[in-house]
């Protein structure tokens, strides 16, 4: 096929609008290096739903509404993505997903690029916890992201040699009225604070966060969805805190390196790129192989031809898994040191998506023997 | 206490009665994802006894091909819904299928375990327990000559020995007509402030 449109539905005004345009940009630059192939036209229909959830189901609609186009890349928070499936289901239509998130979904009409637990919280924690952390302060935003990566946090610190997690809070999606979780932190002092906070309610208690003078020091913080566009908000205050991704702009292999370049190339030297813009960049490129090999752009085949089968990405090598529709990835631990993420671990092995955390050595829950019979 | 959910299947295996292998097939691929294997299919096997969840299309299942009677089973049983006739519907209700799972939505399967574990662990806690207040009502007898055993032996009254054997049954953390089976068969004099 010579021309396919396809939709962009970031949200690059809002509360979260640093993750939605770096999002937006990566799947721009995408769309640019497909369309200087001089073989298939991709023609971008952009769209901006400001954070609003309801906007993205009336966005993903009239984007779809026409039949104009079936594949839309978006989405930012899990909120969005579970209210644009009942519209990509009614339309027969393909949502490619860019973001990490919480896991516990397998629909047919997304293609999960993100990675899921067992790709960024599950083995965050497990290295938190053979370093010797045990008291753990859990905090995240007020929808499913925050409440599924904490329920995993909880299960997997608990279960830990000696783990307690010492408080577990919420804050509106954002919000960022943040001094009650600043003065907790204060009274219990934990070693370990795993962050699930989006966009400015991070910003805010990690800037709080780092005014805090404790006897031992900042609690070591943890984060599955930080990434460098949350970098220049955060300021110093980042410093110390690990993340884990699927992509830093400061990996060194040959193939980041000359993804930087061509970002350089494009955006200038002193853009900074994060996961969000590999994932949507390496989402769109997917898209136009899938739409070239198929010659058309029924979503079913589409997505056949490319799931099931290694692909080249700058992500790495990666596989669509046809089943789950969830993508292998390299979880890579880095940790924030004035104003760029410094590489922890890069294990250079792509990790089998496990949605539904059915493969992973999780936690053994404490079984509870009653050691009473009250006799009636 | 709530009881925690089960969230994790791996390991475990299935039965999908089903007659349209697309839906087998899909169904598998789907439950394989979540670590579940498939041991068996349509028409009908023995591996139901084996199996630790039973699939059964609402449609042409039977009561021949499910080794229980209906109602009882003894493993999470799920309906797969796929046209709503309504003899068919209160066959489903029936046989007191745990969860349904549309044929449209196989990609709700693991959702449709998780309720389909709770609700069947719910509904066999709650059958142990009639069978249990059923066997203890049985016992009315037992309890009736123990407590009449330990006035006499005591020589204190109904309520001071009713008092005594349930003492005695907390200690041993037995039912109270299982502690009154147990002093009727030993009435030896106990440790101290039990049934002697």
């Amino acid at each position: 096929m010579a021309t396919a449109r396809i939709g962009l539905l970031f949200s690059t005004t809002g509360p979260y609008s640093a993750l939605g345009r770096s999002a937006l940009d990566g799947a721009l630059m995408a769309v640019a290096e497909v369309n200087a192939r001089n073989g298939l036209t991709l023609v971008p229909v952009c769209a901006d739903p400001r954070g609003v959830p309801a906007d993205y189901e009336r966005l993903a609609a009239e984007l779809l509404g026409e039949g104009a186009l079936r594949h839309i890349v978006g989405g930012i928070t899990s909120w969005s993505r579970k209210d644009m499936i009942p519209v990509m289901e009614r339309h027969g239509a393909l949502l490619w997903y860019p973001c990490p998130y919480e896991g516990f979904e397998c629909n047919d009409h997304v293609v999960y690029l993100g990675a899921c637990p067992n790709q960024h919280l599950v083995p965050l924690i497990d290295h938190v916890l053979r370093k010797g952390h045990r008291r753990a302060f859990l905090v995240g935003s007020n929808y499913v992201w925050g409440w599924e990566t904490l329920r995993v946090a909880r299960e997997w610190v608990s279960a830990g040699q000696g783990g307690e997690v010492t408080g577990e809070r919420y804050l509106p999606l954002g919000d960022t009225a943040c001094g009650h979780l600043i003065e907790e932190i204060a009274a219990q002092q934990p070693d370990l604070i795993v962050n699930s906070l989006i966009g400015p309610s991070s910003h805010a208690f990690m800037q709080a966060l780092s005014r805090l003078d404790l006897p031992g020091g900042r609690p070591l913080v943890v984060s599955a969805n930080q990434t460098e566009a949350d970098l220049d908000a955060l300021g110093p205050a980042a410093d110390g805190m690990l993340s884990m991704g699927a992509w830093f702009e400061t990996l060194d292999d040959l193939t980041t390196v000359a993804f930087r370049n061509r970002i350089a190339a494009h955006y200038g030297a002193e853009y900074r790129a994060s996961c969000n813009f590999a994932t949507a960049y390496t989402a769109v490129h997917l898209l136009a192989r899938g739409l070239e090999r198929a010659g058309r752009d029924d979503p079913r085949a589409v997505f056949a031809a490319v799931a099931g089968s290694p692909e080249d990405t700058v992500l790495g090598p990666v596989t669509i898994d046809p089943v789950t529709r969830h993508t292998s990835l390299i979880p890579r631990l880095a940790m924030a040191e004035a104003g760029r993420f410094r590489i922890v671990d890069d294990p250079m092995i792509a990790v089998t998506p496990d949605p539904y955390l059915a493969r992973v050595s999780g936690p053994v829950p404490p079984h509870a023997t009653p050691r009473l019979r009250i006799v009636s | 206490m709530t009881p925690r959910l089960e969230l994790n299947f791996a390991g475990r295996s299935a039965v999908v009665l089903h007659p349209a292998e697309t839906v087998r097939t899909e169904l598998a691929a789907r439950l394989a994802a979540l670590g579940v294997s498939v041991a068996a299919d349509w028409p009908a096997s023995g591996a139901v006894d084996r199996a630790d969840f039973l699939f059964v299309d609402v449609d042409m299942g039977h009561d021949d091909q499910i080794p229980w009677e209906p109602g009882t089973a003894p493993i999470p049983l799920i309906g797969l819904v796929r046209s709503e006739s309504p003899g068919r519907l209160s066959w489903a209700l029936g046989q007191n299928c745990d969860a349904f799972l549309s044929q449209a939505a196989l990609g709700l399967v693991y959702s449709t375990l998780v309720i389909a574990a709770a609700k069947s662990a719910e509904r066999l806690r709650v059958r142990r327990r009639e069978e249990e207040a059923a066997r203890r009502a049985g016992m009315r007898d037992v309890l009736v000559r123990a407590v009449l055993a330990i006035m006499q032996a005591e020589d204190v009254e109904e309520l001071a020995a009713l008092r005594q054997l349930r003492a005695f049954a907390m200690v041993e953390r037995i039912a109270l007509e299982d502690a009154a089976a147990l002093y009727l068969n030993d009435p030896r004099p106990r440790r101290a402030g039990q049934p002697r």
